[in-house]
């Protein structure tokens, strides 16, 4: 058996089904969505490697680069932005970001 | 092609063996008197003061931040100390402003002194 | 290095001379960043139609950027203005670096001809507004406001970025007008291509904040400081339609079939929310919150045509709210500088006390309302117009019914501040003396509001010629 583009696609899609299932079910701690948030971006990663593969076209290789760079900036804000939260409230709790009401 | 990679799983297996087998041995065949002094952590012989669960510093979470930041603008760098003899002059002006940004980024750290732990 | 470019050089670099002058000057921040940004107009206005192509698309210069990138960078001019009292509290450098941070980032996303730079630019702009909302440290609602920004905002790019990855797969190219080829081509298979353009327009109706995608957009602007809520409310708004416009309009602009019937949904959910559920409120920055999902729906309206008329229609009607949504929070600015209230009660009373603050402030929310001959009615009438040339007839009597709905809410304020007895908050607070240029502009604003209704003729005309050439020539 050959592992092409297709199996890297299911792998994608599946990676991708446990991040959003995580970010909505985590009823627990911030960080967790943290996580899930970079767990997608590591789905849309291995998309483009395998479509840049299947395509022969290395644009998709080079946006990787991107988007790997943006994932770490986004998680720095995200971590500061965790910080000064956890100043302000003593917890990251999920169920205490409710002092807002919708 | 597949069966190449099949001393992989192989390997896992034995290293998970070998791992579980450590554990059990020494659960199975290790004589258990517990009495409290035993059962306490133990913390080079003094008394312990503090809960093993401790939080982690907040700091350290700077010190990641500005680490992730700094560590993966090498991503940028690798493939085009690679390519410079294709890309030339522009290549390496987009490279100097490109540091630049970043040294300014540094700058800025330094002076509201996020490089300081105290 | 294309010509094009150099106004968004300028606020790139504007950006790290402010975060500079923010360590060293921090006074001098705020001048130096309207003069960069009034210097970026002017270089905009100078070379913004030197149009073209540039590195296969990353960069792109057409009639069309040549109008958005002006209207955003005077709406961002006029929001720092509006805010400075507000945020002269704060570290400063680090408030206008963020700010033209995101100015830059939408600048790149409105010259986007390709799919990385849409995201980058995107991100960019989004990134710096997470940060934004979680400026004033120590306000625990500000970081519940970010933590919440960011975790959806988070979610909705992953979710456009698949989506992206997705059409890269279908399509081999990741050039808008190449993929808007592809797609229209034989080739394409139907049921994958579903697939992408969902979770592309779930990213951008969450970007846009239209509903069922608009849970974070109430939060973030109660929670947020009232500068940052007036950032966040105009131009990224005007940039959510740009991405809707690139990435939908350009680059699947042969799928109308796929996406119209979507954005019809989308924008008749938005009105609805957005004008229910404001009747309840009593936070007048939340009230605006459901104000903009009801807006966001009306946007809609025209960009569900599909046809360069119709986004015309739109890109007028998001310049219009713009202008609207800075007036409003400007006033809303004012009497948190004056009363430390949010609370539409508290507004009671403002006609005597501060008889222009009022009139502007009445002048706008009859504006959003759709009143004649204001600038917001004409906006509707132009999206309404589009919808029912698109064929979309029922929505559009929808649209007029529920406008009238949220008209309720909005002389509601209007009836408070004219007509209440004053409350504690605005009776007794001290006499805040209103620096004399945000007192000029404020009217200035107003008055645009007034004028631009009764004389739209010019900038509709822009609007229709800026989006001349827009899609390929079927």
């Amino acid at each position: 058996m050959n592992v092409g583009a297709g199996h890297l696609l299911v792998v994608a899609a599946v990676v991708f089904a446990i991040a959003v299932a995580g970010f909505f079910l985590n009823r627990r701690n911030v960080l967790l969505l943290l996580m899930a948030i970079e767990l997608i971006l590591l789905a849309v990663n291995t998309n483009l490697v395998a479509f840049a593969y299947q395509h022969g076209d290395l644009t998709g290789q080079a946006v990787v680069f991107f988007v790997l760079t943006v994932a770490a900036a986004e998680s720095a804000i995200g971590l500061a932005i965790l910080v000064t939260l956890f100043r302000n409230r003593g917890s990251i709790d999920v169920e205490e970001l409710g002092r807002l009401k919708g | 092609m597949l069966a190449a990679y099949l001393a992989i799983p192989f390997f896992l297996v034995v290293a998970a063996g070998i791992g579980l087998f450590a554990l059990a041995a020494g659960f199975v065949l290790g004589p258990r008197r517990p009495d409290p002094r035993k059962a306490a952590p133990y913390e080079c012989g003094f008394e312990a003061f503090e809960d093993a669960h401790m939080p982690f510093d907040v700091r350290y979470y700077l010190v990641a931040i500005l680490f992730i930041l700094f560590d993966l603008e090498i991503t940028f760098l690798f493939p085009w100390a690679v390519s410079l003899n294709h890309i030339g002059t522009a290549g390496l002006l987009a490279m100097v402003a490109f540091l630049l940004v970043l040294t300014i980024g540094f700058i800025y750290e330094w002076r509201k002194g996020a490089l300081e732990w105290e | 290095m294309p010509l094009a470019m150099s106004g968004l050089i300028l606020v790139a670099l504007a950006a790290c001379a402010v975060l500079l002058l923010g360590l060293f000057r921090p006074q001098l921040a705020y001048p130096a960043t309207q003069v960069f940004l009034a210097a970026a107009v002017v270089v905009e206005l100078m070379t913004g139609t030197s149009s073209g192509h540039w590195w296969g698309g990353l960069f792109v210069q057409d009639a069309f950027a040549a109008f958005i990138k002006p209207v955003l960078l005077v709406v961002s001019m006029a929001v720092f203005l509006y805010g400075r009292p507000m945020v002269s509290r704060w570290p400063q450098g680090e408030y206008y670096t963020l700010g033209l941070l995101a100015v830059a980032g939408m600048l790149i996303l409105t010259s986007a001809g390709h799919l990385l730079t849409l995201f980058l630019g995107l991100e960019l702009m989004s990134l710096a507004l997470y940060a934004m909302v979680a400026l004033d440290r120590d306000n625990d609602m500000a970081s519940e406001a970010a933590m919440k920004y960011f975790m959806l905002g988070g979610l909705s790019s992953g979710m456009l970025l698949y989506g992206f990855s997705l059409l890269y797969g279908i399509t081999g190219t990741m050039n808008l007008q190449a993929m808007a080829l592809a797609l229209g081509g034989a080739g394409a298979p139907g049921s994958a291509v579903v697939v992408a353009l969902t979770f592309a327009l779930a990213g951008t109706a969450f970007k846009l904040g239209v509903a069922p995608f608009h849970m974070w957009l109430p939060d973030v602007y109660e929670g947020s400081p009232a500068a940052v809520t007036l950032f966040v409310g105009a131009a990224p708004k005007v940039a959510a339609l740009v991405l809707l416009a690139r990435l939908v309009g350009q680059g699947a602009q042969a799928n109308l079939a796929i996406w119209q019937p979507a954005l019809m949904v989308l924008a008749l959910v938005s009105m609805a929310v957005g004008s229910f559920g404001a009747l309840w409120q009593q936070n007048i920055k939340r009230l605006l919150a459901y104000s903009a999902i009801a807006h966001m729906g009306f946007v809609l309206l025209g960009a569900l045509a599909g046809s360069e008329a119709g986004y015309g229609a739109s890109i007028f009607y998001m310049t219009s709210y713009a202008v609207m949504s800075t007036a409003a929070f400007g006033v809303v600015l004012v009497v948190c500088q004056m009363a430390q209230t949010e609370r539409i009660a508290d507004y009671a009373g403002l006609a005597e006390r501060s008889p222009w603050l009022a009139a502007v402030m009445m002048l706008t929310m009859f504006s959003l309302a759709g009143v004649p001959p204001l600038l917001g009615f004409m906006a509707k009438l132009e999206v309404i117009r589009a919808a029912v040339g698109a064929g979309a007839v029922r929505l559009a009597v929808l649209a007029v019914l529920l406008s009238v709905v949220a008209a309720f809410y909005y002389l509601r304020v209007v009836k408070v501040m004219y007509m209440d007895a004053p409350t504690v908050a605005l009776g007794r607070s001290p006499d805040v003396t209103v620096p004399a240029d945000i007192k000029l502009v404020l009217g200035l604003n107003g008055a645009m509001i007034l004028l631009l209704g009764m004389m739209p003729g010019h900038v509709l005309h822009w609007c229709q010629q800026a989006l001349r050439g827009f899609l390929l020539p079927s």
